[in-house]
């Protein structure tokens, strides 16, 4: 017996250029990004594996210390018994029908299965009160916590309230949620990490809780009915209405298998090419699709389905992958594919009640294009990003999906994915390209590190209980559309007597075809019953009407507002513009003044320079003054002293003309004394006047003395000058 | 023919549903007309899928946006609000399979519930390339178009028979249609001022609106 089966986990070998390590087909446009990738996930991969296997055993360790060890002896043999009856399917196939998860994970397992457990409990609880209304039992679900919201206690109640069916689970389960509070935040972030390939199909088989789901020989008692009930069907035509979620056998033999030939048609539609979905791979999926619509008949098939079948497959053996996609659909997408898709829908404008929330100006924009978010997001969540984004981000999101236990993270990833791109999407000009380009930069978002943390660590206050109170608020909405749509059919059939009858062979052509037709059924048995006013009718039509002219009117005063909102802008810019024209002027003028202001210096540095010289020249003039002035005192000072030197002189000269007055008097007294003698004698008169005449003669001679002696000197300069020139006479003659 | 040419620069811009039953060949007539394409190992449309082509007629330049839906009964109550705005629509059947023929009619009423009454509306029989395999006649067919007052066509998406027709014919009688709209406004369709929003039907206000500059541009 083979551990695993070929189409189990094992990375494929031979890979095509065009195929990622999965086996998936990478777009053509996308080949070269992936090549950029593919290192960085090799990278990634050996990182996260090392950090699991640390992590597991830690958790071995004290899972041996805590003493729980429980492999029930009755899944081994029953998986003998698979392979017994399972005569006609292939041999590798056979090979692991049924596999429990390895020892290592089984305190993961432990954890997810009482979180399963849980919900099995508060959903018994529920049915018991409403059986028969499966819309208010969707209502009712916001009871179920979250595995974000579980805390100790919520654990003990859960135990509490469902020992009754599981009598030998309790106190493992106990003393493994104890041990599991500590390390259960450990493992969140391991999963939001990403989940080594090799523990993937495990690890989210543990979180579905695919052992708590399984009941025994159950999916082999589906497939049984294979073959014995086709000629039934043939016969029994659709006796049951949706609605009833009872698996029991009776009722699963009595549904037609219409989804038969959908089934058919999308198998070789299934991840077409991949290596790993051969005859045997197909072959493998028509069961698991056949087995899930049979276990679930008011859910039945539904496109999309076929890819998660598909995928699990890849990922575990066929009886686990049956109890991993029935946990998946029945627990987490309850409402989702059933024939009226009514969760789907609602959760879509959930998701555009969010989205309007978060980034208002993209939804502005959308709204101006006339995109509605749900366009997009729609096929997003209902193929949970399937094809929608590459292969390791696809699964880095299931990862944490299945590990939350809700559609929380469809919600997260969505509105990352809007984070990521609403700037890009603002600049689209018309609604075909805001999808197309939304649509290839999701199918390109190969940073799937970057895409799971921003939806889990910026989203984390979108969780579970705020989706349900805006899932409750939505819901009457989608109801009523449903409820109008089959009414408009029926209005149909009775005002159109003509179409009615080609209608009513054309339903039931149809019923044997393909396509489900359980409310076409149900129309042509209300048709009789039923016999509505017309009145009635016409109110709806024209609720109906007032809706869609309600949404225009919305839509044309979100238009209104984005027109408003241009004009400003440009009203703005205008303004702008005239403060810019303002504002140059204004810098003109500035630049005008500087260039006066400039001028002006210059020209103050000239007067400078020319008040500095004349300055100068003043203080020039002024020394020249000072000079002057002193000179002419010095002058003054030489007259003065001349002045007294005369004055001196004079005085001198006074003293001696007095003296010499004296003198003369003297001489005269002398004289006529020496006259007064000789008048005895003969005339003393005539010799009286002659000495007189002598003395004046004297004083005079004096003086001219003195005169002869300065002419003399004179002379005697002059006689020098002309001896010389005499000199130079001689010279000449000799010369000559 | 038209070529494949820039998607940014064009006069109108008419939105188009593929619908039809699973299995048809919708997503591969969507792929041969927008990217002449055709694989046989298509994937199930989820949903819807859509794309985009421009082609030229009457030296106008068409961009038409199509919607590929899924194509199984229940996706019906999601894929109808796409059919909102939509001025064109190909049902298609497979004319190897009688019985989305047959459905036709429930198409056409699904489609006439929920969208413009002025809406054109092409019957498409695709896989006519598989003549051994042929359940649906030609004539049968083009009673039922003319009854039901369709257009009428078959196609083959593998050997790209008449795909590029039948999407041209589509797009061309809706310009028909928008150029009677302009003309019994009183105007000529080519002097229709710019920016001038043209509804072929009262509820439509996505499609067929002349292009306008963005505000946020």
């Amino acid at each position: 017996m083979k551990a695993k089966s070929p189409i189990l986990n094992s990375p494929i070998v031979t890979l095509e250029h065009k195929r990622d390590a999965y086996g998936f087909a990478v777009r053509p446009q996308h080949v070269q990004r992936y090549r950029e990738y593919s290192s960085i996930y090799k990278e990634e991969e050996e990182e996260r594996s090392d950090r699991w296997k640390d992590f597991l055993e830690r958790q071995s360790e004290s899972a041996q210390a805590s003493g729980q060890e429980t492999v029930d002896s009755s899944d081994k043999a029953t998986e003998g018994d698979d392979e017994a009856q399972k005569e006609e399917a292939p041999a590798t196939h056979q090979a692991q029908i049924w596999a429990h998860i390895r020892p290592s994970l089984r305190a993961i397992e432990d954890i997810m299965n009482a979180r399963v457990k849980q919900k099995i409990a508060v959903a018994k609880t529920e049915k018991l009160d409403e059986t028969k209304n499966p819309a208010l039992f969707e209502a009712s679900t916001p009871v179920k916590p979250s595995i974000e919201d579980d805390s100790e206690e919520e654990f003990y109640d859960m135990e509490r309230s469902e020992s009754d069916p599981t009598p030998q689970l309790p106190s493992t389960v106990n003393a493994s949620t104890e041990s599991s509070i500590p390390w259960k935040e450990e493992l969140e972030c391991l999963v939001q990490g990403g989940v080594p390939m090799a523990l993937r199909g495990e690890l989210w088989q543990a979180f579905v809780g695919v052992k708590t789901h399984r009941i025994e020989k159950y999916y082999q008692n589906l497939l049984d009915h294979d073959t014995k009930n086709d000629n039934i069907i043939e016969n029994q035509i659709s006796q049951t209405e949706n609605g009833s979620k009872t698996s029991s056998v009776e009722s699963v033999i009595c549904i037609p298998e219409k989804w038969k030939g959908q089934i058919e048609k999308d198998l070789p539609r299934t991840f077409p090419g991949h290596p790993a979905l051969d005859d045997d791979g197909r072959n493998a999926l028509r069961r698991l699709l056949t087995a899930y619509a049979r276990h679930n008949p008011s859910v039945g098939y539904c496109q999309a389905m076929n890819f998660f079948a598909g995928l699990l497959l890849l990922l575990m053996p066929e009886e686990n992958a049956f109890w991993a996609l029935m946990g998946i659909l029945d627990d987490y997408f309850e409402g989702y594919y059933s024939e009226e898709m009514i969760e789907s829908q609602v959760d879509q404008l959930v998701f555009e009640e969010l989205v309007r929330e978060r980034f208002p100006k993209l939804v502005n924009h959308l709204d101006y294009l006339g995109v509605q978010v749900a366009w997009v997001s729609g096929p997003w969540f209902l193929s949970i990003f399937m094809n929608m984004l590459p292969w390791e981000s696809v699964l880095r999101v299931w990862d944490v999906l299945l590990f939350q236990g809700n559609r929380v993270m469809l919600f997260q990833t969505a509105l990352a994915l809007m984070e990521l791109y609403g700037p890009a999407l603002v600049t689209t000009k018309d609604a075909g390209d805001a999808i197309t380009l939304l649509q290839s930069l999701a199918g390109s978002t190969f940073d799937s590190s970057q895409l799971v943390l921003t939806a889990c660590m910026g989203y984390q206050n979108v969780d579970e209980s705020r989706l349900q109170v805006l899932r409750n608020k939505h819901r009457p909405a989608v109801e009523a559309a449903l409820e109008e749509r089959s009414k408009g059919l029926l209005m149909l059939k009775e005002n159109k007597p003509g179409v009615k009858l080609s209608n009513g062979v054309l339903s039931r052509m149809s019923s044997e075809s393909s396509n489900g037709d359980e409310l076409y059924l149900g129309v042509s048995e209300d048709v009789e019953i039923n016999s509505l006013p017309d009145l009635q009718e016409q109110i709806l039509w024209l609720k109906n009407e007032l809706c869609t002219i309600l949404e225009e009117k919305r839509s044309a005063t979100l238009r209104a507002d984005e027109l408003e909102t241009a004009l400003m802008e440009m009203v703005k810019e205008d303004n702008r513009r005239e403060l810019s024209a303002k504002v140059e002027k204004l810098t003109r003028e500035v630049a005008e003044l500087h260039q006066a202001l400039a001028c002006k210096q210059e020209q103050e540095n000239a007067m400078l320079q020319v008040l500095m010289r004349v300055e100068q020249e003043q203080r020039v003039t002024e020394d020249a003054r000072v000079y002057a002035e002193q000179d002419a005192a010095a002058q003054r000072y030489a007259a003065q002293v001349l002045q007294e030197k005369y004055e001196a002189a004079t005085t001198s000269l006074g003293e001696m003309e007095e003296r010499l007055v004296m003198a003369e008097s003297m001489l005269e007294a002398t004289l006529q004394y020496q006259s007064g003698q000789h008048k005895a004698q003969p005339s003393p008169r005539s010799t009286n006047q002659e000495p007189s005449r002598k003395i004046s003669l004297f004083g005079l001679g004096w003086r001219d003395k003195n005169k002869e002696k300065l002419g003399e000197e004179a002379n005697h300069v002059k006689s020098s000058d002309e001896l010389k020139s005499n000199g130079l006479q001689m010279e000449e003659v000799s010369l000559g | 023919m038209a070529a494949y040419r820039a998607d940014d620069d064009y006069d109108y811009l008419f939105k188009v549903v593929l619908i039809g039953d699973s299995g048809v060949g919708k997503s591969n007539l969507l792929s041969r007309f927008t990217r002449n394409e055709f694989s046989l190992e298509s994937k199930s449309t989820i949903g819807v899928e859509f794309a985009t082509r421009s082609i030229r007629v009457d030296e106008k330049i068409i961009k038409a946006q199509i919607w590929d839906t899924a194509g199984q009964e229940r996706y019906r109550a999601i894929t109808s609000a796409y059919y909102r705005g939509a001025v064109g629509a190909l049902i298609v059947y497979d004319t190897t399979r009688h019985v989305t023929f047959e459905n036709v009619e429930r198409w056409l009423k699904e489609l006439r519930d929920h969208s413009d009454s002025n809406i054109v509306i092409m019957l498409v029989g695709n896989k006519a390339d598989l003549r051994h395999l042929r359940a649906v006649s030609t004539e049968d067919a083009k009673t039922f178009a003319e009854k039901e007052n369709t257009y009428f066509m078959e196609t083959s998406a593998l050997e790209a028979m008449n795909v590029e027709d039948s999407f041209t014919e589509v797009l061309t009688q809706i310009y028909h249609v928008v150029s009677r709209k302009a003309l019994d406004i009183g105007n000529d369709p080519g002097a229709l001022p710019k920016g001038q929003t043209i509804n072929v039907g009262s509820k439509d206000d996505v499609s067929a609106v002349k292009k306008v500059g963005c505000c946020s541009s």
